[in-house]
């Protein structure tokens, strides 16, 4: 779907600025698995490349010269492997430039590789009006596009109690759990891009509520509204519900 | 079947009998079983009554055979008066032994491993050690420091106070024994500082005292071999609330390796509260032959029920009845089974009773240590006059003589009654008086049957875990890092510790395999793990030094909830903070700067928050405060009180029939219910016959209200939350499943509710539905399913995970939360079970899950029963009285046919359709 005139958000979690054919994507934590081995954790590793492939699908079906990487895309600096893994990726895709603004996990990250399209931007880049950060600290101004935040939306609908003595609240039917995009005039928040990553449900902090929320679901991104307003209207519409009588 | 008596409660039905079982005697040997076992039968199946009794005597039989005996306490102790200055000294100072003590005293001395039972109080720590401490005193004095003898206990109070009952006789023994050698005693804890630790590898003392945990980590440094060689003597302490747990299998397997270690022989001494059946928790012991000493002075028990007047508000009638208690007793100890109420009533009584300031004080496990030691003490010295507290005293923590013990709500369990009630008139021969207040009528029943059982020392087994193989991971790992092993070696080690008696020999390997040992027989391929072992099933050892590190900073079972800890802000800014206690994490993000919350019956106010550490600052101040909230509370009914509910109910019934007098008659004579209760009891029974009826044995009863969307079913079971939970569970799998019906349930003791969303196209189908969500046939296979992806195997994953060290609680280097806390439950889960279905921390969980989350055994008699019984469906206005009081009710399983992607598209749909409509209006 499209929001802010030029941005094209993706289920797979990347934006993609239209007129410049730029895609930006935040939070990769490359390496995760890899970082929690370190620190003692027995679990299987995992290839760097596969969950790569929707990125990859992204740039080849909207055809992308740019690629802007908006912070943490590696889980620790110290995840070598990974990094290494992602160099011979990017060399493989035909992008003129892909530019990585280091997050907060990126810090101490070593020298890249002088072969790959892939620079480092400490301060940002701009992207037409846009500038892309990682979204630590203070926030510069003007029009901005940023990740570090982790959307996500989580909703249930306040449950029928089933308990004898309260039964005047309305029986509710299924759940919201999905990531999102957040966007007012001047701000675009990715959510994070790896799925291994934790998410900030929107709904429970004021923090987020001059925001329009487009969530993700399935092959789709759907604009839910100002997210001030959300879970009223989501209850509003789901007391109505009624699951179908045949049996 | 000679040589047995048998005497048996029982409830009779027209097609059913109930059989309880209470006193099984061996005659022939003297040896008594006081044992209960609960049958339900129907009257064309006598016989297979005769043969359950007839195999459960067998049993009994076997565990005489392997050396189990109890002993009888002599009359005068041949041992003490063998040292005539040892026995001058323990007269003056306590008086005549005990018949424990004297039971004790009579085997010590031979070496034979010894299980000792009795009530707090009863002089058991003393009657293990004396004959130890007096040994040990007489013994030439060695060259180099030895440890001779470890005590181990669930709690670091309890080492606390057993030090000091040691230091204390030590010296009195040692000034009365002419050249008694000077021996110490040190305790090791998750407390002792690094230099206490590093001080006791090069000097050990002579006796240790330690908790479970720490005996991991001793016996998994590379010199423990060496350290624990001279160990003669072992002493667990409080062994019925440890072998019922995790804790224990930790233990048991740390005992077994103890016992490798050793030059000489080592002896195993357990002390344990009442547990039945004690040839159990002997056996949890040890697997050596073993005696088995039992007080029988069991002091005399008072009880009271008192119900609560109902409706209003519940706090202050609590506080109305309590006042008087605490003026007019000396010592009063309240116990709930909250700790929200224990701090909610702790402010209300402080309130309410001005003069008593400063003598009534809270205990419960969210309060810091230092805290809960003040509490004990300032009780045991008489400054306080009340302590309300939760399940924290329970354990024999020496808080000195009360005069009363209350109980508010009834406590789930006899053993936990018994335990409650025996904190009162603590010492020989003193009364215990216990008073029970319940708040529904409901509880006033749940109360008279505890009440009773709890008189007649009918309590509930004690159930040990069957091999957890995430403990067993752990001793793995801590025996490598200790030393080289073969895979033959550690698993017949294993086997000899209790919980892990039946542990299967290819669970093992799958033990080993995981861990990165190779296994040859190579039947499974293993998942791409890091290693933690290194080397084949003949030769293994741990992978090298930082991975031991890893191992010994993370052993124990223990995973503590994430919780924030709240700190007093010094007066002085020099000083530091004082930690109170804690409150759940959850509890605490919701908090902001100037809120206002009760902890330690303290009205604190919060100044700042520091969610980096896990830390709230905050000043005592006056006000209305919030009362936190935390986890884990609330235990079901136990599942033998369950079944006596149950039966006492249909009996209630039946005699309700007769007349009212009858039943007035049946609640007096066996319940020794007061009037007032018995008034309460028969209006309960009759308005539940009037709106409903009392479900009996002889069909299933199922009250139906039509809901506004769809039905609600409410379904009477004997079963406790455990086994409703295993019911409802899947009930509303196959309601998905097979009727494509989105549901939810709510579980309790003795029912379970089902809301079915959607109206069925033929409500005269009810029926048949019922029938088949709870039909017998594929009811595990089900459940399995049920349980497969479902967030509880998520969670008890997570934990399982934690505890076998695949997930160390405590990693090395610095933390980072990008996959939060529940990265395990959400990814690792789904990475784990798309590999390796079978995988065997995943298969740990899910047995934990159906063994003790659902209790799946009593769910899956209770099927078969309700195929064959008729079903009788009431359609009834509103909930019956028995329903609206289900006890320890919550959230049960539910299931959506919608996806969590299509209710948002869905509702995202509907969100469009009212914008464009808000539009063009």
């Amino acid at each position: 779907m499209r929001v802010l005139h030029d941005w094209l958000l993706t289920p797979e979690r990347v934006a993609v600025h239209w007129p410049s054919r730029t895609a930006v994507v935040a939070d990769l934590h490359l390496g995760y698995d890899e970082a929690r081995r370190r620190r003692g954790d027995a679990i299987p590793e995992e290839s760097v490349l596969a969950p790569l492939e929707p990125l990859g699908k992204v740039l080849c079906e909207y055809r992308i010269g740019h690629l802007v990487l908006a912070g943490d895309l590696l889980e620790a600096a110290n995840c070598r492997e990974a990094l290494a893994s992602f160099e011979t990726w990017c060399r493989e895709k035909a992008i003129q430039r892909i530019a990585l603004v280091p997050g907060n996990h990126d810090a101490g990250l070593p020298s890249l590789a002088s072969d790959t399209p892939l620079t480092i931007h400490a301060r940002g880049v701009r992207v037409a009006e846009w500038q892309v950060i990682h979204g630590e600290g203070r926030l510069p101004n003007g029009p901005l596009v940023q990740g570090h935040e982790h959307p996500w939306v989580r909703w249930s609908p306040k449950r029928r109690t089933i308990r004898p003595r309260s039964t005047r609240s309305r029986i509710a039917s299924g759940t919201i759990d999905a990531s999102c995009y957040l966007s007012d005039s001047r701000r675009l928040i990715l959510p994070a891009y790896s799925q291994e990553a934790a998410g900030v449900n929107v709904l429970s902090s004021r923090r987020w509520h001059s925001f329009r929320c487009h969530a993700i679901a399935g092959d789709r991104v759907v604009d839910l509204g100002e997210v001030s307003t959300l879970n009223r209207r989501l209850s509003a519409t789901n007391a109505h519900y009624r699951e179908p009588t045949a049996d | 079947m000679n040589g047995y008596r048998y005497s048996f409660h029982y409830g009779k039905a027209s097609t059913h009998f109930f059989f309880e079982a209470v006193d099984i005697e061996m005659t022939h040997r003297r040896l008594r079983f006081p044992q209960q076992a609960v049958f339900s039968l129907p009257l064309d199946s006598c016989g297979g009554f005769i043969r359950a009794v007839r195999s459960y005597n067998n049993r009994i039989m076997e565990t005489a055979l392997e050396g189990l005996a109890f002993v009888d306490p002599p009359h005068v102790s041949a041992w003490l008066e063998r040292r005539p200055a040892v026995d001058d000294w323990f007269r003056r100072r306590y008086g005549e032994p005990t018949a424990i003590q004297r039971a004790a005293w009579s085997v010590l001395p031979s070496g034979r491993h010894l299980l000792l039972s009795a009530p707090t109080g009863t002089g058991k720590t003393l009657a293990a050690f004396l004959p130890l401490l007096t040994q040990l005193l007489e013994e030439p004095t060695q060259p180099f420091p030895r440890l001779r003898c470890l005590y181990v206990s669930p709690l670091k109070a309890l080492s606390a106070d057993c030090e000091r009952t040691l230091t204390a006789n030590l010296q009195e023994l040692g000034a009365i024994l002419p050249g008694a050698n000077l021996l110490r005693v040190a305790v090791r804890d998750g407390d002792s500082t690094a230099a206490q630790r590093r001080r006791m590898r090069r000097h050990p003392p002579d006796i240790l005292l330690t908790t479970p945990e720490s005996l991991a980590v001793l016996l998994s440094q590379t010199r423990a071999a060496d350290w624990f060689a001279d160990l003669r003597w072992v002493v667990v302490d409080e062994v019925h609330a440890l072998a019922a747990n995790k804790r224990g299998a930790d233990l048991a397997l740390s005992l077994e390796r103890l016992s490798e270690l050793v030059r000489g022989r080592l002896q195993r001494i357990g002390l344990s509260a009442t547990a039945t059946p004690l040839t159990e928790a002997a056996r949890w012991l040890t697997d050596e032959p073993c005696a088995i000493g039992q007080s029988h002075e069991a002091t005399p028990l008072e009880m009271t029920l008192f119900p609560l007047d109902e409706g209003g508000n519940f706090l202050a009638h609590l506080v109305d009845r309590l006042m008087p208690e605490v003026r007019g007793n000396r010592a009063t100890l309240i116990f709930t089974n909250s700790r929200r109420l224990a701090e909610q009533l702790g402010w209300a009584l402080r309130r309410n009773l001005p003069e008593m300031e400063g003598q009534i004080a809270v205990h419960h496990s969210s309060l810091s240590a230092q805290r809960r030691r003040e509490v004990e003490q300032h009780f045991k010295s008489g400054q306080l006059r009340a302590v309300i507290g939760s399940s924290s005293l329970e354990l024999g923590i020496d808080i000195g003589v009360m005069d009363l013990a209350v109980l508010i709500h009834p406590p789930g369990d006899v053993i936990r009654l018994l335990q409650r009630v025996g904190r009162a008139g603590h010492g020989p021969g003193r009364i215990r008086r216990g008073l029970v207040l319940t708040a529904t009528e409901a509880e006033l029943l749940e109360a008279a049957v505890t009440a009773a059982s709890g008189q007649s020392g009918q309590c509930e087994p004690l159930r040990i875990p069957a091999h957890p193989l995430d403990v067993l991971c752990q001793h793995i790992l801590g025996m490598a890092a200790a030393r080289k092993w073969s895979a033959d070696a550690m698993f017949a080690l294993a086997r000899r510790a209790a919980p892990y008696r039946r542990l299967s020999r290819p669970d093992f390997d799958d033990c080993l395999a995981y861990l990165g040992c190779d296994v040859s027989d190579g039947v499974r391929p293993a998942l791409p793990l890091p290693a933690r072992l290194r080397g084949d099933s003949d030769r293994f050892t741990i992978l090298n030094q930082r991975t031991a590190r890893l191992v010994r900073r993370n052993l124990g079972t223990i995973l503590a909830e994430p919780v924030y800890s709240v700190n007093l802000i010094a007066r002085e800014p020099d000083d530091e903070d004082k930690v109170i206690g804690e409150v759940d994490r959850a509890f605490a993000e919701r908090l902001h700067p100037g809120d206002r919350f009760l902890l330690d019956g303290r009205c604190l106010q919060v100044r700042s928050l520091r969610p980096e550490e896990s830390v709230a600052r905050v000043e005592e101040v006056a006000g209305r405060p919030m009362i936190p909230r935390w986890g884990g509370e609330g235990w079901p009914l136990s599942t033998e009180l369950a079944q006596r509910l149950y039966l006492l109910r249909v009996r209630a019934a039946e005699s309700l029939r007769e007349g009212t007098d009858a039943l007035c008659r049946l609640l007096r004579s066996e319940y020794h219910l007061e009037n007032e209760a018995v008034v309460k009891l028969v209006g309960f029974f009759q308005r539940q016959e009037s709106i409903a009826e009392i479900p009996d044995t002889t069909s299933s009863l199922v009250e139906i209200i039509p809901s506004e969307d769809g039905v609600d079913c409410y379904v009477h079971t004997p079963l406790n939350r455990l086994g409703n939970d295993a019911l409802a569970r899947v009930a509303v799998h196959r309601l998905a499943r097979d009727h494509h019906r989105s549901a939810d349930s709510l579980v309790a003791d003795l029912g379970f509710a089902l809301s079915i969303h959607g109206h069925l196209a033929e409500p005269s189908r009810l029926a048949s539905i019922l029938r088949q969500i709870l039909g017998a046939s594929n009811f595990e296979t089900d459940l399995d399913a049920a349980l497969q992806g479902s967030v509880a195997l998520r969670e008890r994953f997570q934990r399982v995970a934690q505890t076998g060290m695949m997930l160390p609680r405590q990693p090395l280097g610095q933390q980072r939360r990008v996959g939060g806390a529940d990265w395990g439950a959400r990814r690792l889960f789904d990475k784990i079970q798309s590999h390796d279905r079978d995988f065997v921390l995943l298969r740990q969980a899910r047995r934990e899950l159906l063994n003790e989350w659902c209790d799946v055994a009593a769910a899956t008699s209770y099927v078969r029963q309700w195929e064959k019984l008729p079903l009788r469906c009431r359609r009834v206005a509103s909930p019956s009285p028995f329903v609206e009081s289900w006890t320890q009710r919550g959230e049960g399983a539910r299931e959506r046919v919608e996806t969590p992607d299509e209710t948002l598209l869905r509702l995202h749909a509907v969100l469009m359709e009212e914008a464009s409509d808000a539009r063009l209006a």
